[in-house]
């Protein structure tokens, strides 16, 4: 009942019609940059299997774990769904799920996981499909280590946005300003992290690291693994908040 | 059962309802150009990836009394010129010093030969205009409203058959 709920009309619309508009935009306008070669430099095979790889490679970077592309929409869809969960904890909802014979830990595993879970879904499904449409299945096929990064990446920074959002979300307690810090500290931290440069500093700031890793998965020079570290300091994060929220959520929280 | 039917229904048709609109959206014309410098004795290929919709070339070599090969291939030709060595561009012009083409294709991955043919090293002008409205998208999108509107149907016969 709780997915009814919390994806009523016209919640799933809204994060639907978002993802496929940013997946399609990106993807009608796909360029792939053209690589001029010469005679003396490549034969012709390896120029195609060369060019082949590095179009499926980059069509799978650009829509898989477009993290800048995508941070905006999901900054505005956590911070809108986390929302909804201040809302029933300010009108008295939540206090009547907890007189229900269910455990706390059971009713934050339920809402936070499908919070977290359904743009994620969406978000993957609608550029997943993209991709076929506009790639085919050879892109998934061809690197698949490749495109189990680039889910990661996308896994990563979706749950950096949510667990930043739900955080705030328990502080505040009351819908709109629950929404309005969200977005405001999710847009404030990524402007204010643009101006360090130093890489120890970068790695430290979940937005950069994550900025940092995604135009690493784009570079053509890359051939070996990513720099894993730059995934590790929003995992650490994200895993420390969600902690934190559900042992404020199950121990602490007055309704 | 229903109430899933019926919302999945409305997801689909806004679905498919944004599909087409952001492909009209982007429908407009797009301008890209690019200059290549070609050694003597030697052939340039570019790799391009072209949408479902008009695709016009505009090459120009220069200097103006310099002869190149022009050839267009699609990603199965050049894999079928590699195998079995036969060639059969989309795309054939020989010792030209400009050419002005436009393509009927599927969306896919291209690739541009420019072969030098002249006695010194030559510049090539590409320009490649792209406009319109593309196609396959626009009727994955009608599939999807149509699929939607199959559900909704679905959710009131189901609706209906259980008042009954």
């Amino acid at each position: 009942m709780e997915i009814v709920r919390l994806l009523k009309f016209p919640v799933l619309e809204l994060i639907t019609i978002a993802a496929i508009f940013f997946a399609l935009s990106s993807a009608l306008n796909f360029d792939y940059p053209s690589v001029t070669r010469f005679s003396d430099e490549l034969s012709p095979s390896t120029l195609w299997q060369d060019q082949l790889n590095r179009f499926m490679k980059n069509l799978v970077w650009r829509h898989l774990a477009p993290y800048l592309g995508s941070y905006n929409y999901v900054a505005f869809i956590y911070a809108a769904l986390t929302a909804m969960i201040a809302g029933d904890l300010s009108s008295g909802h939540m206090a009547l799920i907890f007189s229900q014979p269910f455990k706390r830990s059971e009713i934050f595993m339920v809402r936070a996981g499908l919070t977290f879970l359904v743009p994620l879904v969406v978000y993957l499904l609608a550029n997943s499909a993209i991709i076929l449409i506009v790639g085919g299945l050879g892109c998934f096929l061809a690197n698949p280590g490749y495109t189990q990064i680039c889910y990661s990446l996308a896994t990563t920074s979706f749950l950096y946005v949510f667990s930043v959002c739900l955080s705030l979300t328990l502080i505040v307690k009351e819908t709109i300003p629950s929404f309005i810090s969200s977005l405001m500290f999710l847009y404030g931290i990524d402007y204010a992290a643009r101006i360090f440069q130093e890489k120890w500093v970068r790695i430290l700031i979940p937005n950069t690291a994550l900025t940092d890793f995604w135009f690493a998965l784009g570079s053509p020079l890359l051939e070996e693994s990513p720099p894993w570290s730059s995934l590790l300091t929003p995992m650490a994060i994200s895993i420390a908040l969600i902690a934190v929220c559900y042992l404020y959520f199950t121990r602490e929280l007055e309704v | 059962m229903n109430y899933l039917a019926k919302r999945l229904g409305v997801t689909l048709i806004i679905a498919g309802l944004t599909i087409i609109i952001a492909c009209i959206s982007t429908s407009g014309e797009q301008v890209r150009k690019e200059n290549i410098l070609i050694g003597l004795n030697k052939t340039a290929a570019l790799s391009y990836y072209l949408h479902d919709n008009d695709v016009e070339f505009v090459i120009e070599i220069i200097p103006s009394r310099a002869k190149a090969d022009i050839l267009l291939l699609d990603a199965e030709q050049l894999k079928s010129a590699i195998q079995v060595a036969d060639l059969k561009p989309l795309v054939e012009l020989k010792n030209v010093d400009n050419a002005d083409f436009k393509l009927e294709h599927k969306r896919g991955l291209y690739f541009l030969f420019i072969v030098n043919r002249s006695e010194e090293g030559i510049s090539a002008y590409i320009t490649r205009i792209s406009s319109g409205v593309q196609q396959d998208i626009v009727y994955t999108g009608i599939g999807t409203i149509i699929l939607g509107l199959a559900c909704l149907i679905t959710a009131k016969l189901v609706k209906n058959k259980n008042a009954g």
